[in-house]
Parts: structure tokens; sequence; C-alpha cells
């Protein structure tokens, strides 16, 4: 069905407005002006995304490698990087 | 020079004429009003306050006045103005004290974005000042008013002002609103002496204000860090409890608090981090003032 | 400075002339400088402008009061556009940004600090349909959501009715013209479509230069009415001196004629040089008699487009002051914790937004 997966890549501003407290994330997009709370999971997803651009694939693979169980099935995973892309805080890369 | 200086007759004239000119916290502000018994509420509560020297200008010209016509002479009213903006409807005249207040307080939201605003108290004892974020009726002006008569310093009743990311927030001492039963329950607290007059049947019910202590109006310009964060909230019959928050929690809920940390952007991401960054947060919740004041000194107590 | 001065000596108008005005002004100035600040929305502008002088510290921190609001006012905007442009690509990858959006967009120095309100859009009137499908699709919503006042809206002004984004609960309008919905005039919008210039290839365009400042000064001024307000004259005065060059110079005034605006323009050059001194080379002053008013007309515009445009006098100074209404602040607020299960989105909504007055365009 895909013949080409999209490759995600994080806002490079969110470095510089990113506050870890006891788990929880809080972080700034400038170009939205929107705050966000996140949980570790979405913040792991952010934290890669923005080492490096990958598809939810690759994705998805690396996070089951690195803590196990936990992570979400590839369609949950849709879910979170479509959610993200709505609020700007990843795009595709063209 | 303070208003102090002034006499009460003094006072009124200059309302009536020039204008009264004061240094209310950071905010350098003008006022002229008609009413007699404004002038004399004023003329008390501000009384520590320090005013402007004639080549600094105000940054807020506010009038309290009557307007032409009927109302004028017939269940009087007075009118609350910025320059030519009229925030509020008409109120009766002998409401003119608290509709100046919360005209005031207008003014602050509305033009004040210098400073990341977050509508809460903020007291200060050992040089760390304690932030009591909350909605009107969380029973945060009561707390502050307690904690005051106790021997706190008051940064504000009303606002936290932060206008860095250094932790620091900067007060505007000002008479502390106390609403309905809170002026009765401050009012027989131990070293409870100040409180204004009572106006009747404002929009928000019976309201007094405690006059700001000397000591913390002469020290306006000294700023306090932030330490600790409570989330007040009054409910009758519940059990008085204060259970720690997360930073993040905090964060979210501060931010809320705030009328104009999206405005600041970036800026307010910075401020209120390094804010959280040295505070512990909690929520208390409490239907006994005492036992609320208790469950603070719990988690104020030096480390 | 005296309640009864005239408006062309406004003390904000004097530091918009000339920011050195600055080391003149006494406490009693800069007291007026922050009420016509407030009252005109200029306090960013201001700022920008006087940037390079030694101001005093309360007048550098009621100038950055009025900056943030607006800058906040213009990320939201450049936001705004990044994400119709998402939603819009398929359909109209090309439409077309007017005023604060396109200035914003082209990073013209006049976007610093001017508040924004409202996301201008311009298409091709048969576009709008599919692109009004395509917006109700992704959040956005009708303001309008009576049918009867729907079609009636449709109907009358020949206009999509504004339409409201849910969340971020910021206002889109979309145009296929540039005259404003209730002129009488009815321009050839063919030209203008085919000027307007991309910011970059393949994406949303703005007016060409001419074009936009022709329609900054076609909502000032049209149907022989002031319409506009002192921001939307400081926008003028500021495309003009950004875009001002030989060809920019010879073409205004025949691009206005034959769009038929050339009295708007008339008016906008002679107000904007009396009132914020923009350098305009005589050459086209002359040209532009072509469409002078005739005098009874022009000695009328002449006393009111100054006293329309500027703040007259502070009521501070004297009794009976002009109201001006403007209700209570309501503040409403919803706030999604980080206990949903993927992430929360926290954000402060308010139900007063930083929007323009009723009186402005």
């Amino acid at each position: 069905m895909k013949a080409q997966e999209t490759r995600w890549s994080a806002d490079t501003q969110l470095r510089q407005y990113w506050r870890c407290w006891d788990g929880e994330t809080m972080v700034f997009l400038p170009k939205s002006g929107e705050t966000h709370c996140l949980n570790a999971l979405a913040a792991s997803v952010l934290q890669r995304l923005g080492e490096r651009a990958m598809t939810a694939s690759e994705l998805s693979a690396l996070l089951r490698s690195e803590g196990g169980g936990d992570a979400p099935n590839s369609q949950e995973f849709d879910a979170l990087l479509r959610q993200f892309d709505e609020l700007g805080l990843i795009s595709p890369l063209a | 020079m303070k208003l102090a200086a002034l006499s009460e007759d003094k006072v009124r004239a200059d309302l009536r004429g020039n204008g009264i000119r004061l240094r209310i916290g950071p905010f350098a502000v003008s006022i002229k009003a008609d009413d007699e018994a404004f002038a004399s509420t004023l003329h008390f509560l501000y009384q520590d306050f320090p005013l402007l020297s004639s080549n600094e200008p105000s940054e807020f010209r506010i009038r309290v006045d009557y307007p032409n016509g009927l109302r004028r002479w017939w269940r009087r009213q007075v009118r609350f103005y910025l320059d030519d903006v009229q925030p509020f409807e008409p109120f009766p005249s002998r409401l003119a004290l608290p509709f100046f207040e919360w005209g005031l307080n207008w003014c602050i939201y509305e033009y004040a974005h210098d400073f990341l605003i977050i509508h809460a108290a903020v007291v200060e004892r050992n040089g760390r000042a304690l932030l009591m974020p909350a909605v009107p009726g969380s029973g945060k002006s009561t707390l502050c008013a307690a904690l005051v008569i106790q021997g706190w310093r008051l940064l504000s009743d009303e606002f936290a002002l932060i206008r860095a990311a250094d932790g620091r927030v900067w007060p505007i001492p000002r008479p502390i609103g106390l609403k309905e039963k809170s002026i009765e329950i401050i009012r027989k607290l131990p070293g409870a002496v100040d409180i204004g007059p009572t106006f009747m049947d404002t929009r928000k019910g019976n309201v007094a204000h405690l006059r700001p202590p000397g000591d913390s109006v002469n020290r306006a310009n000294e700023p306090a860090t932030a330490a600790r964060i409570i989330f007040p909230r009054f409910q009758r019959g519940a059990q008085n409890q204060i259970e720690p928050l997360s930073k993040a929690s905090g964060f979210a809920k501060a931010s809320d608090d705030s009328f104009n940390y999206e405005l600041l952007g970036a800026a307010g991401f910075d401020f209120l981090s390094a804010v959280i960054d040295n505070s512990e947060c909690f929520d208390l919740t409490f239907s006994d003032l005492q036992a609320a004041l208790d469950l603070i000194e719990t988690v104020v107590a030096d480390s | 400075m005296s309640a009864r001065a005239a408006p062309d000596d406004a003390v904000l108008l004097q530091l918009l002339r000339s920011p050195a005005a600055a080391r003149e002004l006494s406490p009693r100035d800069w007291e007026d400088v922050f009420w016509q600040a407030r009252s005109t929305r200029l306090g960013g502008r201001l700022r920008r402008h006087l940037r390079d002088e030694n101001l005093p510290p309360v007048v550098q921190r009621r100038l950055l009061a009025a900056f943030t609001e607006a800058e906040y006012q213009r990320r939201q905007m450049l936001w705004e556009i990044d994400r119709l442009r998402r939603v819009i690509a398929a359909v109209a990858p090309d439409f077309i940004l007017l005023k604060g959006g396109a200035y914003a967009a082209i990073g013209l120095e006049i976007a610093l600090g001017r508040p924004a309100g409202d996301l201008d859009v311009m298409v091709p009137f048969e576009k709008i349909a599919a692109i009004e499908r395509a917006v109700l699709a992704n959040g956005w919503e009708h303001v309008i959501i009576d049918e009867y006042d729907q079609r009636y809206y449709r109907s009358w002004m020949h206009e999509l009715p504004p339409l409201c984004h849910r969340d971020r609960e910021t206002e889109l309008d979309l145009h296929h013209a540039i005259a404003p919905r209730t002129s009488r005039l009815r321009l050839d919008m063919g030209p203008i479509f085919k000027a307007a210039l991309p910011i970059e290839p393949g994406g949303p365009r703005t007016l060409a230069p001419i074009d936009m400042v022709l329609h900054c000064v076609v909502h000032l001024f049209h149907d022989g009415e002031i319409a506009g307000s002192l921001r939307d004259l400081v926008d003028f005065d500021g495309l003009l001196r950004h875009f001002g060059g030989n060809e920019f110079w010879s073409n205004l005034v025949p691009r206005a004629l034959a769009l038929g605006l050339g009295r708007p323009l008339f008016y906008g050059l002679r107000y904007a040089k009396r009132l914020l001194a923009t350098p305009i080379p005589e050459a086209v002053t002359r040209a532009c008699e072509a469409a002078r008013p005739s005098p009874p007309t022009l000695a009328l515009m002449d006393f009111a487009v100054p006293r329309a445009l500027v703040p007259a006098a502070s009521p501070w100074a004297s009794a009976g002051a002009r109201i001006s209404a403007f209700g209570l602040y309501v503040r409403s607020h919803w706030l999604r914790m980080s206990m949903l299960p993927l992430l929360a989105h926290l954000a402060r909504k308010s139900v007063r937004r930083w929007k323009p007055r009723p009186s402005e365009a």
C-alpha cells in the first residue's frame, strides 16, 4: 500500500524549549506558540525524531528494541505521528 | 514623599484637580476622582505609597468620575476611565474604591505584557517567595491576608509579575481585597488592625480591604525568588489537606492561571520554567483557615 | 501638550515623523504618547521606530508590552498561514495573502510590532467552493451559522461569510476581490491576480507591490469615506518607503487610474505626507492631481481626515469624557492535562481574543 513511507523529523526549535521534570516533559513550539505536556513515550518519540529523521516503522522498531513490551503497535503509532504533524511538532521530509 | 504626608483635604483637592500620582509596585499611576468618600479611603489604604516626582510620567491615567446628566445627582454613579476607555459599566458612587481596585487590575491585565502575569497571591519570608495561583473564590486572598498578618511580606494578593528567566517575582503590594465571610474571619485574627470600610453589595458581594503593611510597600522594589507554589482551593466541609504536585502539573496549572502566558510565547515558557525549576508545587484543599495555615507551614519550613 | 492641540501636532505623530523628537518630550508628553499608542494600537510600531533612541525605562517597558502583544499576533498569523497551506495545497497552492498576512510572510519591517487580526486570503472566484470544502473538513467552521443569514451574506455581499478555526479560534476571510465588501467599487481583478508574486516557488503569493499599496489605500478611503485607521496610514507610509523606487513610482499613479483607484490614492498620498511626512516624489504628486476632488470636498476631507485618524484630546485633561465602551474582560479556559494517553495539548484560550476593535478593518 505504501510505496514509500514518510520520513518524519522533529522541529529543530523544540530542543531549546524542552524541560523534563520527574519523567514529565513540557515543550514549547515557537512557530505555533503552543505548549505541550508529553508523557515518556511521546517525549521519547520527539527526541528520536529530533536526532534523525525516521519512518514510522523504523521508529517503532527502535522503541520496541529499547524498551520492549510497552511500545505501541503501528496503528497507534501512526495516530501519534499524525497528531504530532497536526500540531507542527514534526513534519514530513520532502 | 508618601501619600500620608498630605492631609486628607489636600488629597481630596488634588484628586479633583491635577490628580494624585503614585508609584504602585512597578507602575506609575495618576488618579483623578470627584468622590469624597473615595478620597478618604484612598488616603487610608494607600498612605504608605510613594508619590511620583513631577518628572516621572505616569503609565496609567485613571479617573473615577461622575458622568454628566441625571446620574450625577440621582442614584449617583461613577465611571472608571483609563484615559478615554471605560472597561466597566457605570457603578454606584459609594463603590468607587472597589471599582478603582478592579479597574487598576484591568489596566495591568490588559497592558502590562512586559511581565508574565499569573493570577496569584505572592508572599515572601526569609528571601523565599510563596505563590498561590488561583481562580476567584479559591480563598487565596484570605490566605494571603492571614499570612501577611502573621508577618510574611506582601508582594501581591492578585498578580505574580515575572519579567525574566531568573525565577524572580516582582512586588506590587496593594490593599488586599476580602470578600463576604473572609472579612469577619480576617478581622478576628490577632494583629488585624488595618481593614478599610466594608462595601456592601458589590458585584462580588460585600468587600473590604486590608491595608498593605508599610514594610511591604517600602520594599516594593525588592523582588523575591519563587520557592513554593501552592494551588489553594477552598471547599466548604472538605478535608484539609496538602498534596505535592509534579512540576509539570504545576507548570500547566500556573500557565492556566496566567492571562498572558500564550502572548509571551517563548519568553513565557522560559520565565515560567525558571520559576518551576526553583519551586516545589502543591495542591491545597481547605475548609478551615487555621488548618490551611498550619498545612502551609509544613511545606514552607526552611530546608 | 494642550488638550486642544491640532491633530497634526499629536505627539504620537511627531514621533512617527521624526524619532529624534523623543529627546524633546516632557513627562506629560510621554503620558499622551502612552494613551495615543494604546488608542491607535501603534505601541509596537513605535518601539521599532524609536529603537535607536535613548528612552526612559518606563517608556521602554510600555512599548515592550505593546510590542509583545503585537508580536504574538504576528506569530499566530504566520502559523495560521502555515496551517492553511497544508489544507488547501491541493486546491489552491498559490493563494494570495493580503494585508498583515502578506507583510508578515515577506518579512516587511512594518509587520514587526503590528497587531494582526484575521487572516485575509484571496483566491479566484471559481476556487472558493473547493477551498471552503477543504477548510470545513479540517477544523474550520462558519461564524454565521444561521442558514438564512448565510444565504443573505453570500448573495448580498457576493462573498463567503467568515470562517473560524474551531481550536485556534482564529478567523479566516476568503476574498475574491480587493475592494472592501461594502464598497460600490467593482474592480477588474484580472490584472491584479496576474501580477501577484510568489513568496517562494509554488506557494502562496502576495499582491505585486503597487497593488499591495493600492489595496492598503482602498481600505482607508473607499467611496469617498474614511474607513480605515491611523494604523492603515502607517502601513501605507511603510509600504511606500519600502517599495519606493523608480519603477514603482512611475507606475503607481497610472496603475491606480487604470483600476479606478485614483481618488483613494490621492487622499492616501496627501494625508501620509501631511501627517507622517512620507517622502513622495514631486512627479507622483503632480500625476495624481488627475484624481483631485472638488475644492469643497477636499476642504472637508482636509478637516475631517486628521480628526478621524488621530486621537484628538485626552479627556484626562478636561472634564466630560468621550466614552468608549469595552465590556468586562471575560475569561474562560480549558486545560487538558498529561493524563491523556498520548499527549496533552496545553493552551490558554481566552474568549476575548486579540482582535482588532470593531471600527477597524
